[in-house]
């Protein structure tokens, strides 16, 4: 693709009202939805009217006055921006007079904005310059003389983008737009009339306001006031490729707009079905790791990992690993070797890397980092709805009445997502969050929860089955919906069991310490306030009964009619950019791609006759299973794609005693990470700017992943893992992804109508898309579940195992923060740790006065599993009793103190309820400083040209 | 590093999460329960865990409860397990289910 701008038609689309009005504009007819603006009618004919203050993503505001046209009949010049279109109007928009009046407008704005173009980094990319030479502006009839703004001190503090008041035109496009596109309300308009300016809100810079860096501003921004300072460094683009953003299981696409072979910026893609033309911090700014110095570009080896990294050249890296796995089954079987997938990692890497474990290891021994995050959700969701999957696509939220948020902290986690559901939140729709922390969601501009529940961690079974109580008992259940689409004997097992007193929200008042009346109202205002749709994180999952968790969400929902339709549903949010298609692609060791089990004989005779080989029928092991099998002397040698257990899993003394009981670990990646501390080959990977593939966001939509600059390691990470295979024998022989995702839609029956022509054709398509939907599937079970019957399943609460005692007597719960994503390897290497250079100890203020705690103090934080220190943050975000810390920094290690606890169907993790204990510390513990030694030794290189 | 640091042994492990699952499943009934944890090792677990666990319940039957037993030995009669309904999964051809346990 060649560069152009894309189109702004000036306002946003009208909303559906079903009615047309025909209309003439400079003489041609037109028909369009009411509620268009004349300005976009125009557009949308292909012309263009002078504009400033009006962009397609914000609501007009009319501020600028250059886009009059005249209107037969009518007196004045309207402004065609905020004038909807009417039946039989006649418009012109191009005439003398109005020439001459957009002129004078024009002549104003210039005389007050510095004339420096040819210097100016937006020069070629700036409204104004533009919009001057379009209204044929050639002088200025005021001078240059008077009183201007000019030469006003430039905001520099935010890394990403600068603010020059000197260039700004208060159109207030950027207001608006962090308003209505990201709903921070960081700006405002200070002043009036000719002193009035932008400001972040609180007159404080950006860096230091509520900004959060998302770009929408900048974006908005007709010229070079608010600019990236990229564009100022290299200059503007040449040329875009569209992409998908390699960060979070949101899924946005961006345009990268490239100079030559040099990404210049990533602007969000407005056919984005995902974003809709919005983005975060992450995938808009920080994407420098790619590039960063940190990033190994040559194969290395070693024999053991207390020798240093010995660089070799691909031939040899490649024969060594396929030696190595040989010699390993050779010696302890065929069972003896496994692998990780990664949820970075496109679809069709991840597809061969579970191909090359089951056909050429010869058994099931691949897991992925699923397995810490969501693999409650698939046990959950498919037991109850018969699939795993969200129900629904991101725009359903825009018709939902009442959201529940439980354990998920969007605006954190999932950004772009977040900003749609505060837009729907403004709009009148009711909010519950069900969350220990006070998330910001449960206050922020303009919007406040109807119902904040604070339940202490660990306790979600019994707040959502007192919950159901409260539908069942008031019969707020949706009897017809569930006669219909459910299984009835199972329901009214389920209702007798949660009406029983003791499930009542007065009950269980003393375990989750959340009052019995106001989870009574949020029960009432959930079951009867219109469209509810649910929306979760891993603050259900990862407990020891994330499973539980998942099917009491699902019980709910059924009960209360809130499934199969727009507004509704049962949606997890994913973390990983795509953990979903990671899973989807037969990433556990029970299943092949499409869920369907090993030990089911046509399925495996299916991919038998297309790979040529026998299948193992047993399942394989699952990452802590590995990891005992290794510390039992049964499993000697690991390949881990893109991931960082020995960082993101729990109880790194387990992890690591796993790992450094193997023969041979592969650790392919972008950086030297903390697991390849204990690798003994080292692969260097691609990044998503560096390989064509294929991510499936957190709404099973698939999307494209475009190669916009070659790799600079030399090989794609599809291509690595196919010279792996080959090397042990496999004759694999793919040019292409779209040839791997050939054989995926040939053997998964939710892909069978997933190729790249159609993906290239539709920009995206959500899975199942197959002869049954050739179109995809925005919205799951709508006229009826997947499983058939919906299936009410009782779930008992069981309380954990890790309990709080006089040595242990708080709760850590663990999570993440917008600038920073999962262990923080990538963001950790870009400019991001403006906003948190370090993890931190949530501690509330009357905790903190009993140990002595001060605001900044270094304190140890210890539970069962081992002990850290950070620094401690002194809020009432966190109830008493509660603690909470993020895990982005390898040298916090949070995951020394999470404990093997883990949910009881699928072995994920319970990271968010470990009993710790919190004391004044002097600094990094021991453990911590003979980590960092280890790592430093761990990562010594010997290069290519010295060790030959 | 502190010296009451835990990593469990892989038997105690083993015992631990067929309890918990037992657990879990306990409101199904006794003779559900049993048959659907059945079904979730043989569905679930490794060759090796399944070895391990079959000896656990010989050599050290004291450690297992009556239901884990029982679910141990329907389990090592072999497949295939009667469907108990306790695990979902898509048949070869099939579209539907999308179970990531
Ligand atoms: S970057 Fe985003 S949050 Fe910050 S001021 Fe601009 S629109 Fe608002
Ligand atoms: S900073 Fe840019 S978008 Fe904001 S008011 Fe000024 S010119 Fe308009
Ligand atoms: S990190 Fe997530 S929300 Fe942010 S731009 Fe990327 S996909 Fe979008
Ligand atoms: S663009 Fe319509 S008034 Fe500014």
């Amino acid at each position: 693709m060649s560069f152009s701008r894309e189109t702004d038609h000036g306002t946003p689309p009208a909303l559906a009202t079903g009615k047309a009005i025909t209309l003439t504009i400079d003489g041609q007819n037109v028909t369009l939805p009411e509620g268009t603006s004349i300005m976009r009618a125009a557009s949308l004919l292909g012309g263009s009217i002078p504009k400033l203050c009006a962009t397609d993503n914000v609501e007009s505001f009319g501020s600028c006055r250059l886009c009059l046209v005249e209107v037969e009949g009518r007196n004045g010049y309207p402004a065609s921006c905020t004038t909807p279109v009417a039946q039989g109007m006649v418009v012109r928009t191009q005439t003398e007079r109005l020439k001459q009046l957009r002129r004078g407008v024009m002549e104003l704005y210039i005389s007050d904005h510095p004339l420096d173009c040819l210097t100016c980094g937006a020069n070629g990319d700036c409204e104004l310059q533009d919009q001057a030479g379009a209204v044929g502006l050639r002088d200025v009839r005021y001078g240059y003389d008077g009183a201007t703004n000019m030469g006003q001190a430039k905001d520099q503090s935010n890394p990403y983008f600068d603010f020059d008041p000197s260039k700004c035109i208060v159109c207030s496009r950027c207001v608006r737009a962090c308003e209505e596109v990201q709903g921070t309300f960081a700006l405002t308009i200070e002043g009036k009339g000719f002193d009035s300016k932008v400001s972040p809100s609180q007159g404080e810079d950006f860096l230091g306001s509520e900004c959060v860096s998302c770009g929408a501003c900048v974006q908005a921004c007709p010229t070079a006031s608010l600019i990236e300072k990229v564009v100022v460094e290299i200059g503007t683009p040449d040329r875009a490729v569209v992409t998908t953003c390699a960060y979070c299981g949101v899924g946005c696409t961006f345009r990268a707009e490239m100079r030559g072979e040099e990404l210049v910026r990533m602007v969000p893609w407005k056919d984005g079905k995902a974003n809709r033309g919005h983005s975060c911090v992450k995938g808009r700014f920080a994407w420098g790791y790619a590039q960063h110095q940190d990033r190994i570009l040559n194969p290395m080896i070693r024999a053991s990992v207390s020798e240093p990294w010995r660089e070799v050249s691909w031939e040899e890296a490649i024969a060594y690993t396929a030696s190595e796995f040989r010699r390993i089954q050779g010696k302890y079987g065929t069972r003896s070797i496994g692998g990780i997938t990664s949820s970075r990692c496109t679809n069709e890497e991840t597809f061969l890397v579970q191909k090359l474990i089951r056909q050429g290891f010869g058994n099931n021994n691949v897991d992925t980092c699923a397995r810490v995050c969501h693999s409650p959700t698939g046990y959950g969701l498919s037991q109850t709805f018969g699939t795993s999957a969200g129900t629904q696509d991101f725009d359903s939220v825009m018709h939902a009445d009442v959201i529940l948020v439980i354990g998920a902290n969007p605006t954190d986690g999932h950004p772009v997502f977040a900003s749609r559901m505060k837009k729907r939140l403004r709009q009148g729709a009711k909010l519950i969050v069900i969350d220990p922390r006070r998330t910001d969601l449960v206050q922020s501009p303009h919007i406040t929860a109807e119902h904040h529940l604070p339940l202490r961690p660990g306790t979600n079974v019994a707040m959502l089955t007192a919950i159901a109580h409260v539908v069942v008992t008031e019969k707020l259940y949706d009897e017809a919906f569930i006669r219909e689409r459910c299984d009835w004997d199972e329901f009214m097992d389920w209702a007798e069991f949660v009406s029983e007193a003791a499930r009542s929200p007065e009950a269980i008042e003393p375990l989750t310490g959340v009052k019995a009346e106001e989870v009574r109202a949020a029960a009432r205002l959930y079951a009867t306030g219109g469209n509810g749709a649910i929306y979760y994180g891993l603050g259900v999952t990862e407990h020891s009964q994330g499973s539980s968790t998942v099917m009491a969400i699902a019980n709910l929902a059924m009960a209360t009619g809130n499934v199969g339709r727009e507004g509704v549903g049962v949606n997890p949010l994913r973390g990983q950019n795509n953990v979903q298609g990671a899973c989807d692609m037969g990433s556990f060791p029970h299943e092949f791609s499409g869920y369907r089990h090993v030990s089911d004989d046509a399925t495996r005779s299916l991919f038998e006759r297309t790979w040529g080989v026998t299948l193992d029928a047993e399942p394989g092991l699952r990452i802590p299973n590995m990891l005992d099998a290794a510390t039992d002397g049964t499993f000697k040698g690991l390949f881990v794609q893109g991931e960082d257990i020995l960082q993101s899993d729990p109880n790194t003394h387990h992890v690591a005693a796993g790992l450094a009981a193997m023969e041979c670990v592969v650790v392919q990646d972008l950086f030297l990470n903390e697991t390849a501390n204990y690798a003994h080959i080292f692969l260097p990977g691609s990044t998503f700017l560096e390989k064509d593939g294929t991510f499936t966001n957190a709404e099973r939509r698939i999307q494209r992943v475009r190669k916009v600059m070659a790799p600079l390691n030399g090989y794609a990470d599809w291509e690595i893992v196919q010279l792996v295979a080959n090397a042990m024998g496999l004759a694999w022989t793919y040019d292409h992804p779209a040839q791997i995702m050939d054989e995926i839609a040939a053997l998964t029956p939710t892909f069978a109508g997933v190729h790249y022509d159609r993906l290239e054709a539709e920009g995206s398509l959500q899975w199942p898309a197959n002869d049954a939907a050739p179109d995809g599937t925005p919205t799951m079970h709508i006229d009826g579940f997947v499983r058939g019957k919906g299936k009410f399943v009782v779930t008992d609460y069981v309380p954990t195992d890790e309990k709080t005692g006089p040595r242990f007597p708080l709760l850590l719960t663990t999570g993440r923060i917008l600038s920073h994503y999962n262990v923080g390897a990538q963001t950790r290497r870009t400019a991001n740790t403006a906003w948190h250079p370090e993890d931190r100890l949530e501690i509330h203020p009357s905790d903190a006065d009993n140990r002595g705690l001060k605001d900044g103090d270094w304190v140890t934080l210890r539970s069962r599993a081992g002990e850290t220190t950070l620094r401690a943050l002194i809020t009432e975000r966190v109830a008493p009793g509660v603690v909470y810390t993020t895990f982005h920094h390898p040298e916090t290690q949070a995951n020394v103190i999470t404990t093997d606890y883990s949910d009881w169907a699928t072995n994920c993790p319970e990271y968010k309820v470990t009993a710790v204990q919190v004391m004044a510390s002097n600094g990094p513990s021991d453990w911590q400083q003979d980590y960092a030694e280890q790592a430093r030794t761990s990562r010594r290189i010997v290069p290519l040209e010295a060790a030959e | 590093m502190s010296d009451d640091t835990h990593v469990m042994s892989t038997t105690d492990r083993l015992i631990y999460m067929a309890h918990q699952i037992a657990r879990n499943m306990a409101m199904m009934g006794e003779a559900k329960a049993t048959e659907a944890l059945a079904e979730h090792l043989t569905r679930f677990w490794d060759p090796r865990m399944k070895a391990q666990i079959v000896a656990i319940a010989q050599d050290q039957p004291e450690r297992l409860s009556p239901t884990v037993a029982a679910a141990v030995a329907r389990m090592a009669q072999g497949w295939p397990a009667p469907d108990v309904d306790a695990a979902q999964f898509n048949a070869v051809d099939e579209a539907g289910h999308c179970d990531a346990g």
